[in-house]
């Protein structure tokens, strides 16, 4: 086929010619020996919609209710304030990086323990007047579970024991600060955040033993110059 | 046939060690993860037609077996506190049928999924690439190395040859090199600023993507362009620069200007699978005079992209670029911030500089053992949410492909342009993927 009008040769599929929209004529192709390469029949697709808007009445409504039924039962709205910060942190913290975004566990874990801490702090000050309850039980515990969840995951996943030896040092540092906190302070006691340090320093050893090739040629590349 | 995950091999172990598991971007792809929008990357693609059509598992296979040659391509992009990296991933799994307009934007962030995807339709095989990953040059020789395999594991003898990609061989560290870094000097004075140059208007679709490709016998395109002692590139970007100043309404109030992609590898030595390439904006003042003739526009421009692909200045562009980048105000910038500045910067002030991109990849030299089961060549340029059109060129040493993205429905720039060559006596073949423009509604 051609179109006369445009002077250009067509595929044997084409009707109308795509640069003037004109009837193609049936005449012999200038250019011999030449095949259409087919793409896909498409079906138009506008980019999804953004559903920021509909999120962000869902969340004025369950704030809203948070509030209401806070200050039916309590007559105060200091809690309710609370029950509103903590329901996108929830989203944004916890099922976002790893259902929607698919996060690996450590970095997953890391921001997660950040702002758990920030919050038993809170919790920490706002029941018992200081932080001792916090830094002596609540985050020693969560550092624990997660260096524990870091061990486990390196253990089944042979490509998170690298990236976890970076986690756990930084769960090490963060035990370290909290002995030194129990060592100056009288409120905080010291059994946990050891046994934070030793779980740390254990899981280091295990992941170092199976992954010190993979580390040391990663650590060996990184700083070539 | 639609590919079985099930018949895939599953995804290898990251062995190769000289490519660490995250690391930075190269100087020319800094820009790239700032300018993206929710829905749209710059993203390009390379295609291959077969004579036959495409077995997707043995296509796979192909794929897979370049995973530890060419380890910098299997990456996806991570935000990091002053800038995004890129992490290695384990998954090559990325051969998927096409189903949709070529070029749309590809899932960045995704942990299982690589920044490039290769896909298949009939005899088509396309790769398409975000441009952080890899410049056009390099993408060229991984998507002719993988069709080599391909036809090495259909069962038929294909020499490794050329720049062809051996992916038996072991990754070379040169190839994961920053060559902007190795070969930048300390420059001082070097000014960036041009004059903006006229707009395309077009009523974009958004997520729509109209492909209009030109096949044009190279033996006619040398003919015309001898006529005037200039190279082809040189003649299309006279006839290119032409369409868009007759689409313009007139009197034209700015220089018309496009910008022409350079690959560095031909000046510079690098074996670097990374970026390594800049663009020459050139182009003429459609303001001195209301009826430029294509002969006063050809003369315009004469000589224009020799001066634009002049080692010294491109020495002196892309030293002035990693000497900023190196800046540390610049450097321990929070990436937050720095994306929102180099956006604004990318839309406002480099937008403007030019109408529209042109792309010479020039000739895609394969064996002749290979050659023999390949129709032709394509390359698509992803067009930007504010450029409205882009070209982009390749040929096979018989035939050169111009292919025309858009993401508007008008083509009137494509139709003088192809009717211009054909008028000057050239043989052309207009193909398109739009149906819609083919048949009679």
């Amino acid at each position: 086929m051609r179109c006369l009008k445009c002077n250009v040769d067509l595929g044997d599929e084409y009707q109308l010619c795509p640069l003037c929209g004109s009837q193609a004529a049936n005449e012999r192709a200038v250019i011999e020996g030449m095949r259409t390469a087919e793409y896909p029949d498409v079906e138009y697709r506008p980019y999804p919609k953004r559903k920021v808007l509909g999120f962000f009445i869902a969340y004025l409504l369950t704030c809203a209710a948070c509030m209401a039924a806070d200050y039916i039962n309590s007559g105060r709205l200091g809690i309710s304030v609370l029950t509103a910060f903590i329901l996108p942190c929830i989203w944004v913290l916890f099922i976002r990086p790893f259902v929607v975004k698919k996060e690996y566990i450590g970095s997953y874990i890391l921001q997660d323990v950040f702002f758990l801490a920030l919050l038993m702090l809170y919790i920490s000050k706002v029941g018992t007047g200081n932080f001792g309850s916090a830094l002596s039980h609540g985050i020693p515990i969560l550092l624990i579970v997660s260096e524990i969840a870091l061990l486990v995951s390196s253990l089944v996943e042979k490509y998170n024991r690298v990236i976890s030896i970076s986690y756990l040092l930084t769960g090490a540092a963060a035990d370290i600060i909290l002995i030194v906190i129990a060592l100056s302070s009288r409120n905080v006691t010291l059994v946990l955040p050891l046994a934070a340090l030793g779980t740390a320093l254990v899981s280091l050893a295990i992941i170092k033993g199976l992954a010190s090739k993979e580390f040391n040629e990663e650590i060996k590349a990184r700083f070539k110059p | 046939m639609k590919l079985k995950l099930t018949e895939v091999e599953n995804a290898k172990d990251i062995k190769a060690a000289s490519v660490p598991s995250r690391f930075q971007l190269d100087n020319a792809a800094t820009i790239y993860p700032a300018c993206r929008t929710r829905d749209w990357n710059n993203v390009y693609r390379f295609a291959i037609i077969f004579k036959e059509e495409i077995n997707p598992v043995l296509l796979q296979q192909a794929v897979d077996d370049f995973y530890n040659r060419l380890p910098t391509y299997f990456v996806r992009l991570r935000t990091g506190a002053f800038w995004y990296y890129f992490e290695r991933i384990r998954s090559s799994r990325v051969v998927v049928q096409e189903d949709y307009y070529p070029c749309r934007a590809v899932n960045l962030f995704d942990s299982e999924k690589p920044c490039f995807r290769v896909m298949y339709y009939k005899r088509r095989l396309s790769l398409e690439a975000f441009h952080g990953v890899a410049d056009g040059g390099a993408s060229l020789i991984f998507i002719k190395s993988i069709a080599a395999r391909y036809l090495q594991l259909l069962g038929y003898k294909i020499e490794i040859s050329g720049d062809l990609l051996n992916c038996e061989d072991s990754f070379k560290e040169s190839e994961f090199e920053d060559s902007f870094k190795r070969h930048a000097v300390k420059v001082k004075g070097v000014k960036r600023s041009e004059v903006s140059s006229y707009q395309y208007e077009a009523d974009p679709i958004p997520n729509y993507y109209k492909v209009i490709h030109g096949l044009i016998p190279v033996e006619d395109l040398k003919a015309l362009s001898k006529e005037y002692s200039i190279t082809i590139t040189e003649y299309l970007s006279a006839v290119l620069l032409y369409a868009f100043y007759l689409d313009a309404p007139k009197p034209c109030k700015k220089p018309i200007k496009i910008s022409i992609p350079i690959s560095l590898r031909n000046s510079f030595e690098s074996n670097s699978m990374r970026n390594f390439s800049l663009y020459t904006n050139i182009g003429f003042d459609a303001t001195k005079k209301n009826n430029y003739t294509f002969e006063e526009v050809l003369e315009e421009i004469r000589g224009k992209l020799r001066e634009g692909m002049d080692k010294e200045k491109l020495l002196k562009t892309f030293s002035k670029n990693v000497g900023d980048a190196g800046n540390p105000f610049v450097r321990f910038m929070p990436s937050g911030i720095k994306r929102q500045v180099l956006n604004l910067g990318f839309k406002k002030v480099g937008q403007n500089q030019f109408i529209a991109s042109m792309t010479n990849l020039g000739i895609a030299k394969m064996p002749d053992s290979a050659m023999e089961h390949i129709d032709r060549f394509e390359v698509l340029l992803g067009e930007t949410p504010v450029k409205h059109i882009a070209i982009a060129l390749i040929s096979d040493g018989k035939n050169m492909n111009i292919s025309f993205t858009s993401n508007a429905k008008r083509v009137d720039v494509q139709r003088f342009f192809f009717t211009f060559l054909s008028q000057k006596g050239a043989r052309v073949r207009i193909e398109c993927n739009d149906k819609e423009s083919w048949f009679k509604q």
